[in-house]
């Protein structure tokens, strides 16, 4: 019998039967979820744009307008306007990658055993990135939709928000479960590196706890919420698997490290994207530096020999040799005026006639092109230093993105713990000092005697320090509620004039209009996207504020 | 009995073979000879002749006792017997009922341009073509056929000798007979699934009965450009950097000292004043066409047979390159065709059409790129040329290296490096169209009834050849005088490397097979055709170019027309189609669909009632009513199946060697949605046709509208909670409204004739439904717009003072300056938001089409200048001072400062880095593009015949002519609006090979 001749499907299509009855499929379906993870620490577009950028860590040197949005308070504008963004995308990004550990929970029995295929690693890896992609909702949003199964194309569902507390409670369960299920690096073996662990669900959980016991979430200042997150982390802290790294300028350019709990797997990476049109200075070749660290971040690294902050009077600080001395961690994470660099040094200064007109610029600023720094510094954790343009070749290099790594976990439980206690214990002082003095940093340990509100800054202070660039800072200031301190203030730039005589006067300055911060107290949260608000009829309710 | 003879000659005074010669009231007659002439034994005495022919008025002369007759007839190509093509046959123009326009060759021919599709612009009622490039090679015109009626897919299909065809832009316009538009139900039906956004239908030009006609033609033009947006100068552009700066409190770019370097060039190289677009263009630049057909025919064989050769240089001038560039974009095509047509027997005709083309594309071309920023394109390195300002850099250093600054902005490469260093490529397309028909007349089984069958092969294959080189930049510093390597991508001397190839092509078979009936009894006229249809399209498969591996594009069916008329009074057509595509699920009713329409006409001015009379000689009116489809939903395929796909991955293992684990997902757009079908458009249209005063004016217009739904939508009332993308649904609806009015006049003053041709077309559409969510400010809203409405801001004049940006409401998270553009609190919220934003302006689809056509004859010279315009329609191409290297344009010279508040049209300029809204769309800066254009003007000049005979020649026409002459247009940023980015939206809206003037002189010589 002869074919139709308008039966012109390739007959070769997968559906789900064959998907879900086949052990080989089914393994890679489920491994798909994984895509759908936020992995990047320049995201908003495409290669370009980070939180980072949104708090007061950097500026958008040349106003990347997924940036600007955030900057001016124009939450929603940012969803329209940027291909990777944080408010619809993730939004989107996270349900697609609910939709797929839904479907795998539900399919994971029925399908045939078989080695490739192993089912209880699978659950657990399906429970611990579905209640990844909910924390990284409800960080941003707060309580959102529970959707936990699979919807057919017709079915409704167009339900409402759950509270925040019903969604952590859900994530908990979810990682309680993949604790169990999930084994140790080790155990996954060499090839299976940078699945989900139990160290990574443990390490999850201690950051859910935290997030739900800090101010935002946990207005009545419940201590037991507190207490929760500390002892979380304690459970990662005694699983004795990881320890901090005895360096620090190469931790996210690393293939193992004791100090990583979880890290996206990605190869080493081209010079073209994040490095040559994002963090690169084009007196290296870049596109556009426009991954500007602020002045209001460099002033928090701390003078080396004292451990105090530059504005004490006692620091030790020069003003006119201000990169004399300072943290080590800001030798690691900026690169400023004469910081030796590629055989050579960042030249970010400018000299100027008598009349104030432009004499001459260092190769690595020009007043008058946003393509070089606006504020005089560049992001060192961002660009590695094989990457040049200059001279032909560029080498390349590992730009992990650490979903976890011990230092955070020190952190959260010094955070935790001190927030729960009336007084900082000497385990507070360990987790913070431990830190402090990995040998690559050997800072000096924390003073003694410190009040808990004191002990609060230091520990806020050394996170915003030690996690630096790192996709924390923007979200943590969210859940401290204190972005009205810390963001709508002035930012600061650092001007750098050489002089006739080649010595170099730096004057820190306000930076333009276009690099000036909104952040009113309602945005300690996104907005729900517009656009799922308006399609749900009433059933999904905005934020307040927004 | 007396023997009558004479011969027929047509008022050019060529012999008219085939006419028919009858004797009125009787059954004696004849047909003219190859050499026009007859012979007739006439019995009645001093009888009444009849003299008929196709195309020509039908005339009748008393004998008055001559035995010889030697006639003239006068064309009628406007006339009533003109035949009109229609879907799968033609009709005679009397007959119609339908909404159908045509042209002929002479009027295609007026136009000198390379592609056909420019020379309709202007002449069809109800076609909207606009030429949004000028790229030789790549200037078509796009054609729209009553504006748009859906927000999908709204292109005509295009029919080239009864076969669906992807185009005829590369067609050789000597080889083009006729280009007819069918616009309505009735027209369209009979093209089923595919005909709802009209029908473009070409026919080349056959043979006729006669001895062997041999014509060249030949074409030598200049071509300049319409317009571009060009910078300003050095100076000015630095002046208001400055200018820009100071408004931002920033430092200043430049001091006095260098401004003042800039005015007087005292330091070429440090402070250069170089206008690259005019350093790297030519004014004019050549175009060539040459054709020689032979045409002619016996009783047996007629044949056409053509061939020609277009030949267009581009805009930029020829420069040494060390790579050997061609630095100058062309295009060079030849066509050939034959036309042939076999009559066996008297019963039996048999015909094969070939036409072929070849031609090359050529450009100097950069990098290939996935980046939007890509100089693949002739477009993406016109856009950077325009952007590097006048100030940025010398042409090259003093020992002529090439200078580059990256100060100046990002990857603002050196435009001459660009032209003479970066590459080439090279498009090939070769096509072969064949067409074969056959008639077979089976008038012994009943009169009026024949079987045809008309059957296309084609086959069209493409081939991208890119090579690329790349070149050392120096930057000299302006202050010092140093001279280092370009820190950039441009840091090397590389000669041109391998070639890469992509190829691509398909090929498409069509076959239409059937039986027609046509017959009169008495004053009852009736035709018919059934015709069974299949078309099946092989083609590549994306994006791997792997040539003839996608599955092919299938579709068959039946489409039937019935008309009758009873002496030419009243007219009745019933045209349908039932058709289904691969492209739809096979279940019950989704892969066919049927499309009918009916149609009616009355000519009341062939009713007896109707008294002759000097003002009105006749009046026609008609209507058709009916449903037609389109299936044109995007490019994709098989939307009906959910399938899994299995080309991603993820990685697990060492950071440094990761290993892909392949995954498998559900596409974007692989959840199914078996109901997927096509769009249904319900067309109505109401025609009038008169003629006053003994056919001198003429008029036609018609009034029409159309609902179109079933759209296929993407869900964009779908939450994203579910979690995949929504399979698109047939839910939207689109109404479209209009008319068309068409008035020519004829007159004559002693040997002068002269005339008018006036045309006006008017479309509006409206979103009915797009799924858009329900609680979307009404403001923003698609639905109840046009499909491509510009949605913008709202202006309110400039904030004027300090105190009046204090007191005014402003743009969240931004403290304007005095001399931004305020905006209008719409919502009422006390902050500028971008839900402050509604309808502005028009879309960039124009409303209104109109031309008027003057034209003169006397002797043998002959003049027609064609005017043509549209309006109600607006662009988003504005320029901004926030381009990539600052470059400014005239008329930010007017831009607000202090001392010109009161005179400024324009908003204060910023520094670069700017975050407010003065660039932001709204209805100050969303651009008016109406135009008005002398598109076509043509002189032309038959050689009187003596000194033509003399030369053993039949006839001599020579002409000049000239296209795009002339724009009249209230667009602020250059001159010619019709030009719009369409091959890269993601690029500035600059972006574009501006549409070419013409200045022309042709020879026509009839051998």
């Amino acid at each position: 019998c002869k074919k139709n001749f308008l039966d012109r499907t390739p007959g070769i299509s997968l559906d789900e039967d064959k998907v879900f009855s086949d052990p080989v499929q089914a393994a890679r379906f489920a491994d798909n979820a994984y895509n759908y993870q936020i992995n990047d620490y320049a995201r908003f577009n495409d290669h370009r744009g980070a939180t980072a950028q949104a708090s007061d860590e950097a500026v958008s040197g040349n106003s990347e307008s997924s940036v600007t949005t955030l900057n001016r308070g124009l939450y929603h504008d940012h969803s329209n306007t940027a291909s990777l963004n944080d408010m619809r995308d993730v939004w989107a990004r996270q349900y697609a990658g609910i939709a797929i550990t839904n479907k795998m929970l539900e399919k994971i029995s029925g399908v045939p055993v078989a080695t490739i295929f192993p089912a209880a690693r699978i659950e657990g890896e399906m429970r611990f990135l579905r209640a990844f992609f909910y924390f990284e909702l409800i960080k941003r949003f707060g309580g959102v939709p529970l959707i936990v199964k699979s919807y057919g194309v017709n079915e409704d569902i167009n339900i409402p928000r759950n509270s925040y507390e019903e969604c952590v409670s859900f994530i908990l369960s979810d990682l309680e479960k993949a604790s169990t299920l999930l084994l140790s690096d080790a155990e996954n073996g060499d090839s299976n590196y940078g699945r989900a662990t139990k160290g990574a669900a443990l390490a999850l959980k201690g950051r859910v706890l935290l997030y739900a016991a800090s101010p935002l979430n946990n207005p009545s200042n419940d201590k037991s919420k507190w207490k929760a997150a500390a002892d979380a982390a304690v459970q990662v802290m005694s699983l004795g698997q990881y320890a901090l790294q005895n360096t620090y300028d190469d931790l996210l350019n690393v293939p193992k490290s004791t100090e990583y709990i979880m890290i996206k797997i990605r190869g080493p990476r081209a010079i073209d994207g994040i490095f040559a049109d994002f963090a690169m200075s084009p007196g290296s070749g870049g596109q556009q530096g426009q991954m500007d660290p602020t002045e209001n971040h460099v002033r928090m690294y701390e003078m080396q020999a004292t451990g105090k902050s530059i504005d004490d009077p006692t620091s030790g600080y020069n003003p006119q040799k201000p990169y004399t001395g300072r943290d080590p961690r800001f030798y690691a994470n900026i690169l400023y005026n004469g910081a030796p660099w590629q055989g050579k040094t960042i030249d970010t200064w400018a000299e100027y006639n008598a009349d104030g007109s432009l004499k001459a610029n260092g190769k690595d600023f020009n007043p008058n092109n946003i393509i070089y720094t606006a504020t005089r510094y560049y992001c060192r954790k961002y660009w590695p230093e094989v990457y040049n343009r200059l001279g032909g070749t560029s080498g390349t290099t590992l730009l992990n993105y650490v979903y976890f790594r011990y230092a955070e976990v020190l952190l959260n439980y010094a955070e935790a713990q001190n927030e729960y206690l009336d007084a900082p214990d000497a385990s507070v002082y360990d987790a913070i000092n431990k830190i402090r003095q990995r040998p690559a940093v050997n800072m000096p340990v924390l003073p003694a005697g410190l009040n808990k509100n004191q002990m609060r800054e230091a520990i806020r202070h050394e996170r915003a320090i030690e996690l630096a660039f790192e996709d924390h800072r923007w979200y943590d200031i969210m859940r401290w509620k204190n972005g009205p301190d810390i963001i709508a203030k002035p930012m600061y730039g650092m001007n750098v004039v050489r002089n006739a005589n080649g010595t170099f006067t730096y004057t820190p300055v306000v930076l333009g209009n276009a690099f000036q911060k909104v952040y009113l107290d309602y945005m300690h949260r996104y907005p729900i996207p517009k656009n799922e608000i308006y399609k749900s009829k009433g059933v999904l309710v905005q934020n307040p504020g927004w | 009995q007396t023997n009558l003879s004479g011969t027929i000659k047509d008022d050019k005074g060529l012999a008219l073979p085939g006419v028919s010669v009858r004797v009125k009231g009787a059954s004696t007659g004849t047909v003219t000879d190859n050499d026009g002439k007859y012979s007739l034994k006439l019995t009645a005495i001093n009888p009444v002749l009849v003299f008929t022919y196709i195309g020509y008025k039908t005339k009748e002369v008393a004998l008055n006792g001559k035995s010889v007759l030697n006639v003239v007839l006068e064309d009628d190509a406007q006339g009533l017997d003109e035949v009109m093509v229609v879907g799968y046959g033609t009709q005679k123009k009397s007959t119609l009922t339908g909404a159908v326009s045509q042209i002929s060759s002479e009027e295609i021919m007026k136009s000198p341009t390379v592609n056909p599709t420019n020379s309709l612009i202007g002449k069809l009622p109800g076609l909207l073509a606009v030429q949004t490039s000028g790229q030789p090679g790549a200037d078509a015109a796009s054609l729209k056929i009553r504006g748009v009626a859906t927000y999908g897919n709204s292109s005509a299909i295009v029919v080239v000798d009864g076969i669906e065809r992807p185009g005829f832009g590369d067609v050789d316009a000597n080889e083009i007979e006729s280009v007819t538009i069918l616009k309505d139900a009735a027209s369209t039906a009979i093209y089923g699934i595919r005909g709802a956004n009209g029908v473009v239908v070409i026919t080349t030009k056959s043979g006729k009965l006669g001895k062997p006609k041999v014509t060249y033609t030949g074409n030598i033009s200049l071509q300049s450009y319409t317009g571009l947006p060009i910078g300003l100068d050095a100076y000015n552009n630095a002046f208001l950097q400055n200018q820009a700066y100071k408004n931002d409190n920033q430092p200043l770019p430049w001091t006095d000292a260098e401004l003042q370097k800039f005015k007087d060039g005292s330091d070429p190289i440090g402070y250069p004043n170089v206008q690259w677009f005019d350093y790297l263009t030519r004014k004019f630049y050549p175009q060539t066409q040459h054709n020689i057909n032979v045409s002619g025919g016996t009783k047996i064989a007629k044949y056409f047979v053509s061939a020609g050769y277009s030949f267009q240089d581009g805009i930029f001038k020829k420069f040494d390159s060390p790579y050997g560039i061609n630095t100058v974009p062309n295009f060079s095509r030849y066509n050939f065709r034959s036309n042939i047509d076999l009559t066996l027997n008297k019963d039996l005709t048999v015909g094969i059409k070939l036409g072929g083309r070849f031609s090359n594309r050529y450009q100097p071309a950069g990098l290939l790129s996935s980046s939007a920023f890509s100089y693949d394109t002739i477009e993406g390195m016109i856009s950077r040329i325009l952007q590097v300002p006048a100030y940025a850099y010398p042409v090259t250093l003093p020992d002529g290296r090439i200078a580059q600054n990256p100060s100046v902005g990002l990857n603002l490469w050196n435009p001459f490096a660009v032209l003479t260093r970066y590459g080439t490529r090279n498009d090939d397309n070769n096509t072969v169209e064949t067409t074969f028909n056959l008639e077979y007349k089976l008038g012994f089984i009943t009169k009026g009834l024949s079987f045809k069958t008309n059957f296309g092969y084609d086959s069209y294959y493409s081939n991208v050849a890119r090579r690329n080189a790349n070149w050392a930049a120096y930057v000299w510093d302006r202050q010092t005088g140093a001279i280092t390597l370009s820190p950039d991508t441009r840091n090397r001397d590389e000669p041109l490397g391998g070639i890469n190839v992509t190829t691509g092509g398909s090929t498409n078979s069509n076959l239409q097979t059937g039986f027609y009936y046509n017959r009169s009894f008495g004053k009852h006229n009736v035709s018919g055709l059934l015709l069974g249809i299949r078309q099946l399209i092989t083609t590549t498969s994306d994006p791997n170019n792997v040539l003839f591996t996608a599955p092919p594009k299938a579709s068959q069916g039946a489409v039937n027309r019935l008309t009758y008329n009873y002496n030419e009074r009243y007219f009745l057509e019933f045209n349908a189609a039932y058709n289904g595509s691969e492209n739809f699920s096979s279940l019950e009713g989704r892969q066919y669909g049927f499309f009918p329409a009916v149609s009616a006409g009355w000519t009341l001015s062939n009713e007896p009632f109707f008294k002759k009379n000097p003002v009105l000689s006749y009046l026609k009116l008609r209507g058709s009513y009916g449903v037609v489809g389109n299936d044109k939903i995007g490019d994709n395929r098989f939307l009906f199946l959910t399938s899994y796909s299995a080309n991603s991955n993820v990685q697990f293992g060492s950071p440094n060697s990761p290993t892909n684990y392949p995954t498998i997902f559900i596409g974007d757009t692989n959840l199914g949605n078996p109901e997927v079908t096509w769009e249904k458009g319900t067309k109505r249209n109401i025609g009038l046709e008169a003629r006053f005063f003994s056919d001198a004016l003429k008029l036609n217009a018609d009034v029409f509208d159309e609902r179109r739904k079933d759209i296929l939508t993407p869900r964009k009332s779908g939450l994203l909670t579910f979690g995949h993308s929504y399979p698109s649904l047939n839910i939207g609806e689109v109404y479209n409204k209009g008319y068309e009015i068409e008035l020519d006049y004829q007159g004559k003053i002693g040997q002068v004739l002269f005339g008018l041709n006036a045309q006006l077309s008017y479309a509006k559409n409206k979103i009915i439904s797009s799924d858009e969510p329900l609680g979307i400010p009404e403001g923003l809203k698609q639905e109840g717009k046009s499909v491509g409405q510009f949605i913008g801001y709202v202006s309110d004049g400039f904030y004027t003072s300090a105190a009046d940006v204090a007191n005014s409401v402003k743009p969240q998270g931004i403290t304007p300056i005095p001399g931004d553009l305020k905006f209008k609190d719409l919502n009422g919220d006390g902050v500028i938001t971008s839900d402050d934003r509604t309808a502005i302006g028009y879309s960039n689809t124009p409303e209104y089409i109109y031309s008027f056509t003057p034209r003169f004859s006397y002797k043998g010279i002959t003049l027609s200048v064609l005017f043509q315009g549209v309006g109600h329609v607006s662009s988003n191409l504005i320029l901004n001072e926030q381009n990539n290297g600052q470059q400014m344009y005239p008329f930010m010279l007017n831009a607000w400062t202090p001392e010109n508040a009161a005179t400024a049209t324009w908003p204060a300029l910023h520094a670069r880095g700017y975050t407010g809204l003065n660039n932001a769309l709204s209805d100050f800066n969303l651009q008016n593009a109406q135009y008005l254009k002398i598109r076509n003007v043509e002189l032309a000049w038959s050689l009187p015949k003596r000194w033509v005979e003399s030369l053993k020649l039949s006839g001599i026409r020579v002409f000049l002519n000239g296209q795009n002459l002339y724009t009249w247009t209230k667009f602020k940023m250059y001159v010619d609006p019709e030009n719009l980015n369409v091959v890269n939206q993601a690029f500035p809206l600059q972006a574009l090979y501006p549409s070419s003037k013409v200045y022309n002189l042709g020879v026509n010589i009839n051998f």
